[in-house]
């Protein structure tokens, strides 16, 4: 019986393990997460530091343009001349080039 | 020991059987709403029904920004007349240029020198303004007008990007003067010409005039280019294409400027 317990505990342990790897490599940003940091921070308290886990591109020239995916073809922007204050223009821009002002 | 074993297998099974019959409802149900309107998902295209699945998915606050939405969704509008045109009022004669006129010269003009700012060292320490000014900032970063003379430019504007150049001037390697110009002004002794565009709410962009007559400018920390967004030779920024997609547009045309360095 000791092994049956054993075996089950393993495959437990395997399961959840799998589970978080799953997790973890598709952990981009979404819509919901954007959302929710907006939503809790207040759209003018939102930082650079607060996407900092996710993948971006700077395409910004003078400015920093950090520049992160979405999915459905949709994409999210910081940007400001400045780091170490809060990012001047946050906005969305969708399929089409339509782009969605956050903060102006 | 077993029955605790049966319990937990029950578990999961009630678990599973729970989410395949949720994901068999949602497979079934092909309605979906938007703005109070009823629509059969089957009747909706991909991109719409991805659109939707978007646009739900925001805060009332956000959905009020949204300026844009697909066809398959616009409420129905009577029917209005439309303004036409001739075709042939667009038929218009417009004269090509021959051969490639470049704007003058001083002879003063950096040279296009991309090897010595794409370096290791030097990619990181010169943004468009750096380039634009012939310096290299002595850390990484993005040199941003003002900063030198100690008052950042506050707006993404002309008046106020200019400004703040304008002051910038003396603190700027070894010294600088920066005065408005013209398209086809000839910069004078020790002097060249760059030009200024903006991308509205977004970035500022400069461009300068090399000594061979072309355009050259480095997008942040990008390599030193002298093409435009569509990869040609760039000949007149104000001309040139500045539109590299996903929103940035660098579609104001600011006006030309002439950089002179006061110690040589």
């Amino acid at each position: 019986m000791k092994r049956y317990v054993s075996i089950f505990i393993v495959l437990i342990v395997l399961v959840i393990g799998v589970f978080f790897v799953h997790q973890s490599s598709t952990s981009h940003l979404s819509m919901d997460i954007v959302n929710s940091i907006i939503k809790s921070k207040g759209i003018n308290n939102v930082t650079w530091e607060d996407f900092e886990k996710y993948t971006y591109q700077d395409i910004g020239s003078g400015n920093y343009i950090y520049q992160y995916e979405l999915p459905n073809g949709f994409y999210l922007y910081l940007s400001g001349s400045a780091l170490d204050t809060p990012p001047t223009y946050i906005y969305i821009v969708d399929r089409n080039g339509n782009r969605i002002d956050l903060k102006k | 020991m077993k029955k605790f074993l049966s319990v937990i297998a029950t578990m999961l099974t009630l678990t599973l059987m729970m989410s395949t019959v949720a994901f068999a409802a949602n497979d079934t149900d092909d309605s979906v709403v938007y703005n109070g309107r009823s629509f059969k998902a089957t009747e909706l295209s991909q991109e719409t029904l991805d659109w939707l699945e978007w646009y739900n998915g925001l805060s009332d606050d956000l959905k009020e920004m949204v300026s844009h939405e697909p066809l398959e969704l616009a409420s129905p509008t009577p029917c209005t007349t439309t303004t036409t045109v001739d075709a042939t009022a667009l038929d218009i004669d417009i004269p090509m240029p021959l051969e490639t006129s470049l704007l003058p010269t001083s002879g003063y003009e950096p040279v296009y020198n991309p090897d010595y700012w794409n370096k290791d060292e030097n990619i990181r320490r010169a943004n468009c303004y750096a380039y634009a000014m012939d310096v290299l900032k002595t850390t990484e970063g993005k040199l941003q007008p003002g900063d030198p003379s100690g008052k950042r430019y506050t707006s993404l504007t002309k008046s106020a990007i200019e400004k703040a150049v304008k002051a910038d001037g003396p603190y700027l390697g070894s010294g600088r003067e920066i005065t408005n110009s013209s398209k086809n002004a000839t910069p004078g002794k020790n002097q060249y010409k760059v030009a200024l565009v903006i991308a509205p709410n977004s970035d500022y962009h400069w461009y300068v005039q090399n000594r061979d007559g072309y355009w050259s400018h480095k997008q942040g920390y990008l390599k030193v280019s002298n093409v435009d967004a569509s990869g040609k030779k760039i000949t007149d920024p104000q001309s040139c294409d500045r539109n590299y997609g996903s929103g940035l547009n660098y579609s104001t045309f600011c006006g030309y400027y002439l950089v002179k360095y006061t110690n040589r």
